[in-house]
């Protein structure tokens, strides 16, 4: 194994193979304060791209309740069980990778998920994580809580199932990061399946290769966000490309809300495989079940975020989110509006930095009514 | 040594050997391929009975990661016939449960015979061959062979309850229109388009492959192998024939290896019971081998 930088640890990793990162790499932002679970991005993903003979369990992209909900059935609970406890200090991981933690003769800790555990793609949904006991509702605050964890593709700098593979079937395209199973030569070992601890690679029984999300690269190639960004109802993706922290662009979106506000945080970063998929973790949450699903910097990104009204970039950047099909590389505030701008310094959206806002009053005088008091 | 002793030596030898009961000829080290005038054409052939048995020790594959940690059947016996031309083999093991699906955390079980691609003194290393040293590969998988016996959808056959809402290749406008229908049913089926011989639908049960070290793995050009399994009282019995390598004929000697894989045991690519490379002597006379 080589030893290479994992920044989300705050220290190096042993890794099958040297560090070699991307000219740039996907990422995208989650706000996931904002789903609500109503599964477009899902199907946006299914009717896109798996609707072939043998892809009919797969959602590359799925949206499932936490803390029970999974999909396939106990993905995270069941490597965590196997990784056992391990410690963050300072910021730094003390614990053990997957990589770190594989057996002899193993490449990476992992676990293969039987066909049963698709069977349920929503199993627990809206469940909570406390009873609700009778008259809870009526006091504040809530102790009962769940949320929506949208996901995909991590797209991962040190993908567990590119370690995986014994053939070399997939890569990490240089000019993005995106990560691939080559459809030519794979034949089907399910190692990868094995291998990835979110569970995002799935094997095609008809085709016999294992297939999973190519975040829309043929979008991205001219610009465009995937499908699953830009069929989202709440608006609550970005995407964009992230970079190594020694090298931020403070006016790059992903990198401002990732590096800089330090906002949007990777999923499971104790894994080892520095995800790229980042979420803006859900408030209304226990902060002890955060910090195990997103890290030590949980804390600080619940405060940022509570306090987003009073940091007009943060709202701005925010309300930008979803905004536009496009890709957007680059941001700049103009006093209550933020701009959205490429490469070249072009405009290519503005959103205000805080949604204006009409109140009803309920009691309409002119019509001797009482009406719903919407916004 | 001097002469006195050297005959007492040789006198109690002798008395030694005068008191041994006749024993039968120890079992062959080496594959003995016994010529014939043509290959069978299955495995439940008479003719393969004429062909002693090697019995090769099967040992988990533990030099390259990922390894094979649950040991599998511990001997396949071989038998093996040629014609001068083509080489069959014979494969026998025990494997208690008959794994003929591929899908979702289910594995096939299968078995392959490996020779080096041309004959040489210098023979490529055992691990499916070495840069430069191709070592040629004849592989039968009881799912292709499940997959040729069966018609119909894999779905269907997998998963019989299953209900599909509607394939978008299966929409009405392209019922009258089938070229059109072919080729959007490919788009949906990326290894078909691609070319991977994994996805594309069998003509039988076995693949050619070559390989130049692990995970080098690839389809041959041709694919001149031919073979069928099936299943005996304690596991299977599966035949497979393929061209003698280049260099070797009859009277002359190869080298082969082999393996088996247990769906049940997880087994896949490097996870697998194997024989490193073991001597065939090719032509070898039926009359001299019993």
């Amino acid at each position: 194994m080589a030893r290479v930088k994992n920044w989300q640890l705050g220290r190096e990793m042993s890794y099958w193979y040297p560090e070699a990162r991307p000219q740039r790499q996907f990422a995208a932002v989650f706000d996931i304060n904002k789903c609500i679970a109503c599964q477009t991005c899902t199907l946006a993903c299914k009717t896109t791209w798996t609707s072939g003979r043998g892809q009919e369990y797969m959602l590359w992209n799925n949206v499932e309740s936490k803390p029970y909900g999974f999909y396939p059935l106990g993905w995270d609970v069941r490597l965590l069980e196997l990784l056992g406890a391990q410690d963050w200090k300072d910021g730094r991981y003390e614990g053990r990778t997957l990589f770190e933690s594989a057996a002899a003769g193993e490449r990476v800790l992992g676990w293969r998920p039987e066909e049963i555990d698709y069977a349920n793609p929503n199993v627990g949904e809206d469940d909570c994580a406390v009873g609700v006991a009778k008259g809870a509702h009526m006091t504040l605050p809530h102790m009962s809580w769940f949320f929506y964890l949208a996901r995909m593709c991590n797209h991962c700098t040190y993908p567990a199932c590119l370690a995986s593979c014994p053939r070399g079937s997939i890569y990490k395209r240089p000019e993005d990061g995106i990560v691939l199973v080559d459809q030519g030569r794979c034949r089907g070992y399910q190692e990868c399946v094995k291998g990835c601890p979110y569970k995002k690679v799935f094997f095609n029984p008809v085709t016999k290769t294992s297939e999973k999300c190519i975040a829309c690269y043929p979008k991205q190639e001219q610009g465009l966000a995937p499908q699953c960004f830009v069929n989202c109802i709440g608006k609550i993706r970005m995407s964009g490309h992230l970079s190594r922290p020694d090298a931020v662009r403070a006016d790059n979106p992903i990198d401002w809300l990732v590096h800089v506000k330090k906002v949007a945080l990777p999923l499971f970063p104790q894994f080892g495989l520095e995800p790229n998929v980042y979420y803006i973790p859900p408030v209304n949450v226990p902060l002890p079940f955060l910090r195990q699903v997103f890290g030590p910097g949980v804390d600080a990104a619940v405060q940022a975020y509570r306090h987003a009204a009073e940091d007009p970039d943060l709202s701005g950047l925010l309300a930008l989110l979803g905004s536009t099909e496009l890709i957007v590389p680059r941001f700049q505030r103009r006093g209550e509006t933020m701009v959205g701008l490429g490469e070249n310094g072009l405009e290519l959206v503005r959103v205000p930095t805080r949604e204006q806002v009409h109140v009803r009053e309920y009691a309409n005088a002119s019509r001797n009514v009482i009406q719903t008091n919407v916004p | 040594m001097n002469a006195r002793t050297m005959i007492a030596v040789g006198l109690v030898a002798a008395l030694g050997a005068g008191c041994q009961k006749p024993q039968s000829a120890p079992p062959p080290q080496e594959v003995r391929a016994v010529q014939v005038t043509a290959l069978p054409a299955k495995a439940d052939d008479a003719a393969w009975a004429q062909a002693p048995v090697f019995a090769g020790d099967l040992k988990p594959q533990d030099m390259v990661e990922p390894r094979k940690f649950t040991p599998g059947a511990r001997q396949v016996q071989v038998r093996a016939l040629t014609d001068g031309k083509s080489i069959g083999f014979l494969l026998e093991w025990e494997d208690g449960t008959a794994d003929t699906a591929r899908a979702p955390g289910r594995f096939g079980d299968a078995c392959a015979v490996q020779m080096p691609e041309t004959a040489s003194p210098d023979v490529p290393a055992p691990q499916m061959g070495e840069q430069g040293k191709r070592v040629a590969i004849s592989f039968w998988s009881a799912a292709l062979q499940e997959a040729l016996s069966r018609k119909g959808d894999e779905v269907d056959a997998l998963y019989p309850n299953a209900k599909i809402d509607h394939y978008p290749f299966t929409a009405a406008p392209l019922e009258q229109n089938p070229a059109a229908r072919e080729a959007m049913e490919v788009m949906y089926s990326p290894a078909v388009a691609a070319g991977n011989i994994v996805a594309a639908p069998p003509t039988k049960p076995v693949q050619d492959l070559v390989a130049e070290g692990p995970g080098t793995l690839a389809a041959a050009a041709e694919s001149p192998s031919n073979g069928s399994g099936q299943r005996t009282g304690k596991g299977w019995k599966v035949m497979l024939t393929r061209p003698l390598p280049k260099g070797i004929g009859l009277g002359s000697h190869g080298t082969v290896a082999f393996a088996v894989w247990d769906g049940s045991k997880e087994d896949a690519g490097s996870r697998k019971m194997w024989v490193p490379w073991t001597k065939v002597a090719v032509g070898w006379s039926a009359a001299a081998s019993h």
